[in-house]
């Protein structure tokens, strides 16, 4: 099963179908990038590429490219 | 065989760079292919996302787990994974490697069935601390006894949390649960002494929170020769956190983060908010 995949900018791609919005990526991002709106994960473009989310999403949900 | 293409072009999907003639196939053809794997080819990809409460510590676990053995570079057929009853039990059924989930309380001694059995296997067993200390603590104390090599990763969430949140071994005194609304009024389980207390030992104590600490720990575990038993500090947010007033998931985590500190050599002994390993 291919989960839902979105590009939410910069170098973020975020899976919607493995996201439980816990809010550990919110919480964790040192540039205080990450952002919950409404049901949905949004960027504000200030992402560093220091991958802390990806290392702490405890449902492989978000993903940077290096 | 048959699939390499399908294989090189995703990694991830059914066929992994797993059989050992795939190997030797893309070794001839591309001497690289070894440094293409990484953790995301030891997890079932087609059972996520997981069945655990969101923000719960046992997914950094299960990622952490697969990074350690693919960073050791084990093939897939030398891995088993053992689990036993409760949420950190399911963790078996999303790793892509032989696994087994089977009674409750009784993951040691399945372990030590399927290393005995073959002893070319690396058996890594993940279960949470109500099944290893609760209601499998005889077997912890004599497979430690008798140094039997495998991994043991101890999720210790201090709550029995699938049955939803009764006072567990691993308690601490005064914390208000279920079964103890007036605080807990109990001691918890020492593992620490517990396996220290054999003359030949490894322990360890790592947290969600200290990822480097937790990989290094797993590594050093599987790769030991001998028992090894790998404490977890995690949490529970849907039926332990929210009776103690915690909001989210991130709160518990912070929470950790404040009171664990890492002792990068500790002399024989872990202090109760200590993080490291102990071994001889």
């Amino acid at each position: 099963m291919e989960a839902e995949k979105k590009k939410i900018g910069g170098p973020l791609t975020w899976i919607k179908g493995y996201c439980k919005l816990c809010s550990i990526c919110v919480y964790i991002c040192p540039a205080k990038d990450l952002m919950i709106k409404g049901n949905e994960i949004v960027s504000l473009g200030k992402c560093t590429k220091c991958q802390l989310c990806e290392k702490f999403c405890p449902d492989f949900a978000i993903e940077v490219e290096k | 065989m048959a699939n390499w293409k399908v294989t090189l072009l995703r990694p991830d999907e059914e066929h992994g760079f797993s059989s050992f003639q795939d190997g030797v196939f893309l070794l001839f053809f591309f001497p690289g292919w070894w440094f293409l794997m990484s953790y995301k080819d030891y997890i079932k990809w087609e059972r996520m996302p997981s069945t655990w409460c969101p923000g719960c510590g046992i997914g950094i676990v299960l990622k952490y787990a697969a990074m350690a053995i693919d960073e050791l570079k084990i093939p897939k057929e030398d891995v088993v994974v053992v689990s036993g009853i409760g949420c950190s039990g399911r963790s078996a059924g999303y790793f892509d490697v032989e696994s087994l989930h089977g009674l409750h309380g009784r993951a040691l001694a399945m372990a030590e069935g399927v290393k005995r059995g073959n002893r070319k296997l690396k058996v890594v067993v993940i279960s949470g601390d109500g099944d290893l200390l609760g209601i499998g603590g005889n077997h912890l104390l004599h497979t430690s006894r008798r140094n039997v090599e495998m991994c043991v990763i101890c999720i210790n969430n201090e709550i029995y949390g699938m049955t939803g949140g009764q006072m567990s071994p691993t308690t601490k005194k005064g914390t208000v649960t279920l079964t103890s609304p007036e605080g807990s009024p109990y001691n918890p389980v020492n593992a620490q002494g517990l396996i220290t207390s054999n003359k030949d030992h490894f322990y360890a104590r790592s947290s969600v929170f200290h990822l480097n600490h937790l990989k290094k720990s797993i590594q050093e575990g599987i790769s030991r020769g001998g028992f090894s038993f790998i404490e977890v500090i995690s949490y529970c947010i849907e039926n332990n956190g929210r009776r103690l007033g915690f909001k989210d998931a991130p709160e518990m985590l912070d929470l950790i983060r404040k009171n664990y500190k890492v002792n990068p050599s500790p002399a024989g002994k872990l202090g109760d908010l200590e993080l490291g390993i102990v071994k001889t």
